[in-house]
Parts: C-alpha cells; structure tokens; sequence
C-alpha cells in the first residue's frame, strides 16, 4: 500500500498535462470562434485565438515539466 | 434504464415519478433558465444527505480508536491529510485546506457510486455538475494564492520574473489561459469519466439487439467487467479530482517560486 500511493503521488503532477494541453486549445479556439462570431471577422479571430491557445498550452506543458524536473533535482540532493 | 443514468430528466425511477415542475425561470443573456427540481439535482441532495448522516453517525461515536464507520471514513480522511494535502503543501497550509479536499472527494465518491445504483442517475454525468465542482475548486484555488500572496501579488504573479517587458501583456493572456484551463480539464474529465463508462455499457447491452441472441453471453458478461471496472473509476475520479485541486493550491501556496 505505501508503495502504491507513492507512485501514485509522484504521477499525480502528471495527470494533468494531457487535459491543459487540450484545454488551453479548446479555451483559444472558442474563445476566437466566439469573437468571430459576434464582430464578424471571420476566420481572423479565430486563427488568432487557435494560435494563442496551442501556444499557451504548449507553454503549461513545458513549465509544468521544468518544475517537476526541478522539484526531483531538489530531492536528489538533500 | 441506462440511457436514464445519461439523461437529466425532471423525473425518477424510469419516469414512474414526476417530479415538482420548475419554481423559477426567467431569462439572462438571452438564455432561458428553469431552476427546479431534475434527476441529478434530487441525487445530490441524495448524496448530501447521506454524507451529513455519515457526519452525524461519525461524530457521535467518535473514539480514540474508532470503530465500524468511523474507522472507515478515519482511514480516507488521513489518506487525504497525509497523502494528499500534506504531499503537494507546506505542512501549515495543508492542514487548512484539508476540510474542503475532504468535502469535495467525499462528494463525488457519493454521486459516482449513487450512479452505479439500478434507477439512480451519475449527477456527476452532468457537465452542468462537475462544472459546479470545478468552479468551487477554482474559487478555492484563487482564494488560496491571493491569501498567501496578497491580491495584488497574485496579479503579478501572472507575469514570471524575468520576462522582457513587451512580452508582459502576452505572458498575461497565456498564464490567464492557464488559470481557466485548469478546473476546465478537471471539469471535462469527471464528466468524460463517468458518462463513458455508462455508455460503454450501454453499447455491450445494444449489441444484444442489433447481432441477437448470440451476443448475450460475451455482452453482458462484459458488460459486468465493465460495472465492475466503473466502481474502481468512481473512486479514482474522485481521488484524481481532489489530487488535482490539491496540487494547484500547492503550487501557489509553495514557499518557494
């Protein structure tokens, strides 16, 4: 059991990369689509938006591994 | 009966009861809201219920070395203190929020194990729901950072510390994206998670009917691998849930940046 909820506090952190990814890019994409729609300047809104939000989520991925690295550097060496 | 578990209808028991129509509507932005009584909402009320008796049950009881119920609910409470709270918190923070953390798993276990019951309803099925949930784990994750880095602090923490200064207003936008995307995906996942498991089940079940009697066997002995399957899923949702509220206050209550 205490191995268990070991690895299960050490892939915790990680559960959470695959959905912000597609988060950040659902938020872009309506958030462009819906600005798109209510000031009719399609498709430029939503290309922004789109761009912006693979960006954003690439961005989280990224700085939530550095931490994790981070974090595991600290606990080798104390 | 399955497609009941799915549905949100103002109705119980395979529509054998109906309930109290809607007590209020009216429109906002151009949306027409019906606040009553449905399916889901009268499983929450369930699931509350139930834990407030717990809560009472537990209580009075309440011993050194605690027995039958009480050592039941102990066991998840330190499991939550100790090996969620305390494993992504500092120490001081992690008692305070422990409550809430309790609150929450406490609550979708219910609702996800209330939706394994022939005639219930997974309120948790409902985005409507877990969208609740989410934005009570958002409010509880802001109120956090701006706690332990004052309000003002909490604004600037959106732009990290180096950044040259005409990337600032873009660091704003992507780290805001960050802060809704956050409870979204935890929204989106109970959701997926529990519907997917009903519809799973229904699809074996639909089998029977679409290839005949040959598909009875292997169906439904599927399909009780698959309910089997879904009991352990409530529970994981629920921890998964709390692991990852409790992993994003920890990240803006940690000591260190």
């Amino acid at each position: 059991m205490p191995r268990f909820s070991s690895s299960l506090r050490q892939v915790g952190p990680y559960l959470n990369l695959g959905a912000m990814l597609a988060a950040c890019v659902a938020i872009g994409v309506g958030l462009g689509y819906g600005l798109d729609e209510k000031l009719g300047t399609h498709p430029w809104l939503l290309l922004a938006g789109s761009a912006l939000g693979i960006g954003s989520g690439f961005y989280h991925f990224f700085k939530t591994i550095n931490q994790q690295l981070r974090k595991a550097d600290k606990g080798d060496e104390s | 009966m399955i497609t009941d578990h799915l549905q949100d209808t103002p109705s119980l028991f395979g529509h054998a009861i109906h309930l109290p129509g809607p007590f209020l509507s009216f429109d906002i932005l151009g949306i027409h809201v019906e606040i009553g009584l449905t399916q889901n909402v009268v499983m929450m009320l369930m699931a509350a219920f139930l834990l407030i008796i717990m809560g009472i049950l537990v209580r009075r009881r309440i011993a050194l070395v605690p027995k039958g119920i009480g050592n039941l609910v102990e066991a998840f409470v330190l499991f939550i203190r100790d090996e969620i709270a305390a494993a992504t918190m500092p120490a001081r923070e992690a008692f305070r929020y422990t409550s809430f953390l309790c609150t929450t798993f406490f609550f979708i276990l219910v609702c996800n194990l209330l939706g394994l019951i022939p005639y219930g309803a997974t309120a948790t099925g409902n985005l409507a729901v877990t969208a609740s949930l989410a934005f009570a784990a958002f409010l509880m994750i802001q109120y956090a950072g701006m706690r332990k880095m004052g309000v003002l602090g909490y604004f600037r923490h959106l732009v990290p510390p180096g950044v040259p200064w005409w990337l600032a207003p873009l660091m704003v936008v992507v780290e805001l994206m960050g802060v809704f995307a956050k409870p979204f995906a935890l929204c989106v996942r109970l959701f997926a998670n529990m519907l997917a498991g009903h519809a799973v089940i229904l699809s074996l079940i639909g089998l029977i009917f679409l290839v005949g009697w040959l598909m009875v066997v292997p169906s439904v002995a599927f399909g009780v691998f698959i309910y089997c399957l879904e009991i352990f899923v409530a529970f994981l949702q629920a921890y998964i849930f709390t692991m990852l509220t409790s992993v994003f206050i920890g990240l803006l209550v940690a000591d260190t940046h």
